[in-house]
Parts: structure tokens; sequence; C-alpha cells
């Protein structure tokens, strides 16, 4: 094999024509795995693809794919999708089975081209565990208009709920491999963490990461409706003392003091914990931190230097309203960033 | 929030220029002025490029003719420009929206998932609520549509699979005729013996 890419450009085309179909035994590997294996190149994959070399998995369950992703270069992947079309339309559904464990790495690679691999990786299948597919569901006219689920609705017992008047024909794909849908698992949490910070924006309209993002979204929302909830409470509680005479009030005071100690803690619990090496990337973790050391210095300095009963123009009194002024403009911003948690990724989910 | 962020980045070019101009013309005034209370100059100057002039600032001819220039330069040619880059911001930023709401969206939930516990709860508590332990383990993703929407799942999804739902709701079709034909016979039968 090593003679063989010693050889000139021409030499190594004739070469490469005529071991196409080459088939090894017992490890079911051919010249698109040999290739990928031990010199991976551009020139080798797109050689393989013009000469209709099968894109197949060896008895391991390893296609070229895996080979690429074992060596690290995500490039030549990108080959492969740029060309999906020739590639993908012809790889048989045990194949893409095997994309499971590789699924994070195809993501990884970053170019618009993904979303011509993840077209291919749905279909349009015909039956689950043996059972038919339903085919028609009752639809609401509302934007919730599909259901994402695990394979257990399509279960006949369950399944058939669905159909009731009013039932209209449905479309149903599937991704054609399994993924781990546990939220700490290798690939739901690996997609998550590679989807903060990808370079294509087209790959986040492909239905696949979009379903996927709207999946862990309904699990976790919850944590976030509680925080805004919570947010909105402690921003009403400061309104009211920053605007009334409520300010006047020494309870009043210790507790917004009191709750805002509560709310340092926490953030220093994530800026300093598991979340330590992601905090000052976020511009909100910023505001927030801004925002409880401000409370505090404001509150410490309305008890040491402040006169609530001072002239209007009394320079203390006028920082002061300044600092809550700031705070308020701070509270605010983080208020309408909450907004964005009521927001849908995906129309296909329900 | 978004917006308002890329207009912040766009303008900064902007800004840096406002406030060269800014400096520029209040410390022509400054001079005008004996050199007197420079602060109440930039103050003054800044008040000028957004209209709010103070006419007794502009009594010398010199002052004035300044004033002109403030007036085209500052008011008319700045202000479309600070326009244009704001519609130009919005454009990309309506362009991206979906990556930039899905990219915010995976940061929270990755935020979630490593910060912490919680959700490994709601896991656990999804999975007792459904009392089935392997809802959450490995399973094929499903995503259902109506069959007449627009086609924006991908290439491999075209004229092919609306035939073979086709074929698959004529096959479900012509089951239930079997069905009604058998129905209709076992009615005919029971006519009959009447």
């Amino acid at each position: 094999m090593k003679d063989l890419f010693e050889l000139s450009s021409d030499g190594f085309n004739r070469h490469i024509t005529a071991l196409r179909k080459i088939h090894i035994y017992p490890t079911d590997t051919n010249l698109f795995h040999i290739l990928t294996e031990h010199i991976p190149t551009a020139a080798g994959i797109k050689l393989c693809i013009d000469n209709g070399v099968v894109f197949e998995a060896d008895s391991q369950g390893i296609t070229p794919l895996h080979n690429i992703f074992s060596h690290s270069q995500h490039e030549l992947a990108d080959i492969i999708f740029s060309r999906a079309k020739e590639v993908f339309p012809h790889v048989r559904q045990q194949v893409f089975e095997t994309f499971e464990n590789i699924f994070v790495d195809c993501i990884k690679v970053d170019t618009p081209n993904v979303v011509n691999f993840l077209s291919y990786c749905l279909s349009s299948p015909d039956t689950f565990e043996s059972y038919p597919i339903p085919r028609y569901a009752w639809m609401p006219s509302s934007s919730h208009l599909f259901k994402l689920s695990e394979s257990r609705i399509f279960t006949p017992e369950v399944g058939t709920k669905f159909v009731w008047p009013g039932a209209e024909l449905i479309s149903i794909h599937a991704l054609r491999f399994k993924l781990d849908l546990f939220s700490y698992s290798k690939t739901n949490f690996g997609v998550l963490d590679l989807l903060r910070t990808l370079k294509s924006p087209e790959i986040y309209s492909s239905p696949i990461i979009r379903v996927l993002l709207e999946y862990n979204w309904r699990r976790a929302r919850e944590i976030y409706y509680a925080e805004a909830v919570l947010f909105v409470a402690f921003a009403v509680g400061f309104l009211l003392y920053a605007s009334t005479v409520l300010n006047q009030v020494f309870l009043y005071e210790v507790a917004v003091f009191v709750v805002n100690i509560v709310y340092a803690v926490l953030l220093l619990i994530e800026q300093f914990g598991r979340f330590k090496e992601y905090y000052l990337s976020d511009y909100w973790a910023a505001t927030d931190t801004i925002r409880w050391v401000l409370i505090f210095v404001t509150i410490i300095f309305r008890w040491k230097y402040v006169d609530l009963e001072a002239p209007e123009d009394d320079p203390s009194l006028r920082a002061y309203n300044g600092m809550l002024g700031f705070i308020i403009l701070i509270i605010t911003f983080r208020m309408a960033s909450y907004f964005r948690i009521f927001k849908e990724t995906s129309k296909y989910s329900n | 929030m978004r917006i308002l962020i890329e207009v912040f980045k766009d303008i900064a070019s902007f800004t840096l220029f406002t406030g060269v101009m800014i400096i520029g013309f209040g410390m022509i005034y400054y001079n005008q002025n004996n050199r007197n209370h420079f602060s109440l100059a930039i103050w003054r100057t800044y008040n000028a490029i957004y209209g709010n002039q103070i006419e007794e600032d502009y009594d010398t001819p010199v002052t004035m003719i300044f004033n002109v220039f403030i007036s085209v330069l500052m008011n008319i040619i700045l202000f479309n420009l600070i326009i244009s880059f704001m519609a130009n911001s919005f454009a990309r930023v309506r362009e991206n929206l979906v990556s930039s709401d899905a990219r915010e969206k995976a940061y929270m939930l990755f935020k979630a998932i490593k910060y912490s516990q919680r959700f490994k709860y709601l896991d656990l508590r999804n999975t007792k609520c459904l009392k089935r332990k392997e809802v959450l383990e490995k399973g094929y993703m499903f995503i259902m549509r109506r069959a007449n929407e627009s086609d924006d799942i991908g290439s491999n999804t075209g004229l092919e699979d609306q035939l073979k739902t086709f074929s698959l709701s004529l096959n479900e079709m012509s089951g239930s005729i079997k069905t009604l034909e058998v129905k209709i016979g076992l009615l005919l039968e029971k006519q009959s013996y009447r």
C-alpha cells in the first residue's frame, strides 16, 4: 500500500481505478477504508467517490468517516459531506446505524455541507418495532404543530389516540440512527457544547438540530422559568424600594440586602464552581455581578452617608439616587433578557 | 437584545468619530468664549449636535459659521450615517436570527446541564412520570409534520417520500375499504336470512 502512494499521480489514479472493487475478507474493508485509515488525503477520498467506491461499514462497524475522525481530520469529512448526494443515497440502513458514535464529530466539521449529510440521516420509516406507524394524526391549528417524542408514542396503543375526527395525513421522518438523549450523555451534551460556538449558521436550520435543541429545552425550561419568576419578584421588590418610601423602612432595606446576599452567593457558586471556565464569556453573568456589587455598595452607602430627609441638592442624596437609577437600568436589561426563554426553537415539536 | 448588542458594536467607530467632532468643536467654542468652562463648552456642543442649540452661544460671526458646519455635518450627515448603521445591523441580526437564537439556547442548556444537578433530577422525574426507564436511553428521534407542508426537511425527503407516504395511505384506505366490504357482506347476509 505504501508503494501505491509513492507512485506518480497518473499511476496512482490508474491503480485506484483498478482497485475500486477490492473487498478484503474477513474484515469487510474496501478501498475507501484502506485509504482513509492508512493515508487519509483529500485526493484519495475524491478518487474513491469519483470511482464509485461504496461507502460501507466493515465487520467492526467502522466506516471511512470513523477512520477520518479517528485521525481528527475533520476537513476530509467535509469533502465527503460536500458530495453527500453521490455518497449517501446508496448507503444501507445498517451503515447509518453506526453513525451513532460519530454524530458529535460530524457536527464538529462545522461547514454548510454538514446540512447535506444531516438531510440523508433522516428517512421516512415504514414500521417501528414491526408495528406500522400511524399515518394520520390530528393536528391542532396552533403553532405547535408537531409531536417530538420518543419512540413510545408510535406504538399502536398510543398511535391510535391520534386518529380522531379531523385527522389528516402526516409525514413522519426518523433519524436513521439511535441517539442517547440523556442530558449528560456524550452525544447530547457533546452536541449542545458544540452548538454554542458553531460558525456555520446553516447547521442551526437543520430539522435534526432544531428538534434536538427543542427536546432538551422542553426538559430544561422549568429551571429558567423558575429563575425568571424569582428574578422578576426580586426586581419588583427592588423597584418598590427604589421608587417609594419603602427605602425609609429599615426592615425592608434589610430584606433587600439579605435577598441580594442570597443572589450573590448563588452567583459566586456558579462563578467559582463547575461553570468557572465559561463564566467570564457570559455577558449576562457580568451584568449580574455588577448588579449585586452595586446593590451592596448603594445600601451600605445609604446607611452610612445618606440622609433621606436632606434637601434635594444634597450631594450624597444625589449620588445615592444616581446609583439606584443605574441599578434599575441593569435590572431592566436583565428582565428583558428573560424574554428569550419563551421563544421556541422548532415547530416540529409539541 | 441581540440587536442592541450588534448596534452598539457597529456604532463604536461612529461614537469615536462623534466624540472627536464634539471635542474639536467644543475647543472652538472654548476659545471663542475666552477659555471659560471647558466642560460647559463640550456639553453645549453635544447639545448642538442633537439640535438643542442655545442662541447666545452663536452671537459672533465665527461661531455662526461653525453653527452652520455643525448643522450640516452633524445633524444631516452623521444622523443619516447612524440610521444606515442601525438598519444594517438590524438586517444582519434578522438574517442570522435562527442561528443566534439556537446558539443562545444551546448555551443556556449547556449551562443548565453543566452547572446544576437540577437537570439530572428533571431527567429522573421524567423517567418516573413515564414509568418507563428505557425512555431516556438510546432511541430514534422522530419528526412529524403535515404531509402537504412545504419541504424543508432535506434533500432526501422529496418526491420519493411523498410517494411513499401516499402509497402507504392508499394501502390503509384499501384496508379500510376491504373491512367495509366485509361488513357490507355480513349485513347483506343478515338481510338475506331475514
